[in-house]
């Protein structure tokens, strides 16, 4: 059980944001405006948004339609520069039950007149959105994404075994978690289709691959194999690239795989459990796929320091690096490095980022909400593996 | 959840692997302690082995899997004793 915000779809959120959405990169900075305009507000900026063709336009209208929709957000803002472009997106987010207003610099008017408006607007919808309360919610409704990233040794012998266990214990309380990053399964995949459910499950492990693999041959990669573990890695002392996979597998629990879905695309968690999204590896560009599938919340294990999070979903932070626990504090909102010193044992470690993933469903807040340094990046396919 | 003393050398991700991960450089012939769930287990370095390489905590025949988290990472491509430097000279996908 916590204590989170009913939406009317039948989910619900453990923050109550109106996010701020620039549907296009010649508006971000109006959309900054307004955002810096409003306490309870979030911001999601655009890039390369316009003339998006075949494969990238779709992904960037399933990223921001399920960014909008995400159980965090009370309401939405979209910030555009023309009408046709503010209804493509405002229809389907209305109809999902989600609150939506447009800002659309043509129909205002003027820089200065776009900021006033959707600062009215946004302020208007954030006083509406404050009067909703947190009521109790079966963990059935939270879904928590696992990320990592700045990984270094500690990374696949601490601080991603310790999240891993925290994974285990959410979903035997009936909770859902969500491992993305394709390419950091590969050579773990054999084992990945092991845990799947069924067999349209475990192909989708495969197919997630061969799709990946494939968009990089036409990027002329042929073998995005080759050279992992990196010679960086074997001096590190990984050895094969099954260990180096598993050890970033590892931080999404031991349960089965109830499914996969592809980067963006909705993460129902019906049943509860062990999920996979096909995303790029890189931070961003993953946790605004999770953003996008639903995900309330991120658990991000770090080696040595990685400052992102989403601008949505409050990403709690995790080192098993003692030197990291020691230069980032400001960054970590749990430290598990107690395990490398011999203090703690890796299960100790899962059950405290275990207790601080509750508290912050609960409405602690994380560093990074705190400064505010969220940063949401849409995928772009064949070119980031 | 812990045990008495807290200066380990080595840890295993999982009480079933048969290789741990060096804390800090070791030198062939120092005594290492590795923590593998509640236990503190210790084994001779047969090898110098670098931080964040492996080391053998038992035999591992030529062919048999080596484990790490609880999961095959590979298998030995010669015969392995305790203690020995486990990586690329000895251990294949």
């Amino acid at each position: 059980m916590f204590h989170g915000y009913p939406r009317s779809d039948g989910s619900a959120g453990i923050r109550n944001t109106v996010g701020v959405i620039a549907l296009m990169d010649n508006v971000n900075g109006i959309a900054r405006k307004i955002a810096g305009n409003v306490r309870g507000t979030e911001l999601v900026t655009d890039l390369f948004g316009r003339k998006l063709i075949g494969l990238n336009h779709e992904m960037r209208l399933k990223a921001i339609r399920g960014m909008a929709t995400n159980p965090n957000l009370g309401g939405v803002i979209l910030v555009t520069l023309h009408g046709v472009s503010a209804e493509t997106f405002a229809e389907p987010i209305a109809a999902a039950g989600k609150d939506v207003e447009c800002v659309v610099y043509q129909d205002i008017g003027g820089t200065l007149r776009t900021i006033e408006q959707g600062t009215l607007i946004a302020a208007k919808m954030a006083k509406k959105v404050s009067g909703v309360q947190r009521s109790e919610q079966p963990l059935s409704r939270l879904v928590m994404g696992v990320e990592c990233g700045g990984s270094d040794f500690s990374s696949g012998i601490a601080g991603n075994p310790a999240l891993g266990h925290a994974a285990d214990l959410l979903m035997e309380a009936g909770g859902s978690v969500v491992l993305s990053e394709t390419a950091e399964i590969m050579g773990a995949e054999h084992l990945m289709a092991e845990r799947a459910v069924d067999d349209k499950t475990a192909s989708g492990i495969v197919d997630a691959i061969a799709e990946m693999e494939e968009l990089a041959r036409r990027a002329g990669v042929p073998d995005i194999r080759r050279g992992n573990p990196s010679a960086d890695n074997i001096k590190g002392g990984l050895t094969t690239l099954a260990e180096k996979s598993l050890g970033a597998v590892k931080k999404g629990g031991s349960k089965p795989l109830q499914g996969v879905v592809g980067y963006c695309d909705p993460v129902i968690p019906d049943p509860p459990g062990f999920y996979f999204m096909s995303t790029p590896s890189p931070a961003c560009e993953s946790m605004t796929g999770l953003a996008a599938g639903g995900a309330q919340i991120i658990g991000f294990n770090t080696g040595l320091g990685q400052p992102s999070a989403h601008p949505f979903v409050p990403t709690v932070k995790i080192s098993g690096n003692p030197a990291t626990a020691g230069t980032a504090p400001d960054d970590l909102d749990v430290s598990v490095s107690g395990i490398l010193t011999g203090e703690i044992s890796i299960e100790e470690g899962g059950r405290r980022i275990y207790e601080e993933i509750l508290a912050v469903a609960n409405g602690k807040a994380t560093y990074t909400e705190l400064f505010g340094t969220g940063q949401s990046t849409i995928g772009i396919a064949g070119a980031s593996f | 959840m812990t045990s008495a003393s807290a200066a380990i050398d080595a840890i295993a991700v999982d009480t079933s692997d048969n290789v741990a991960t060096c804390l800090h450089a070791v030198e062939a012939g120092a005594d290492v302690s590795v923590k593998s769930g509640p236990d503190v287990i210790t084994v001779t370095a047969a090898d110098a082995i670098p931080r964040g390489h492996k080391i053998a905590l038992e035999e591992i025949a030529r062919g048999d899997a080596v484990r790490k988290y609880g999961e095959v990472i590979g298998k030995a491509s010669t015969a392995i004793a305790p203690g020995q430097h486990v990586h690329t000279h000895n251990l294949v996908d």
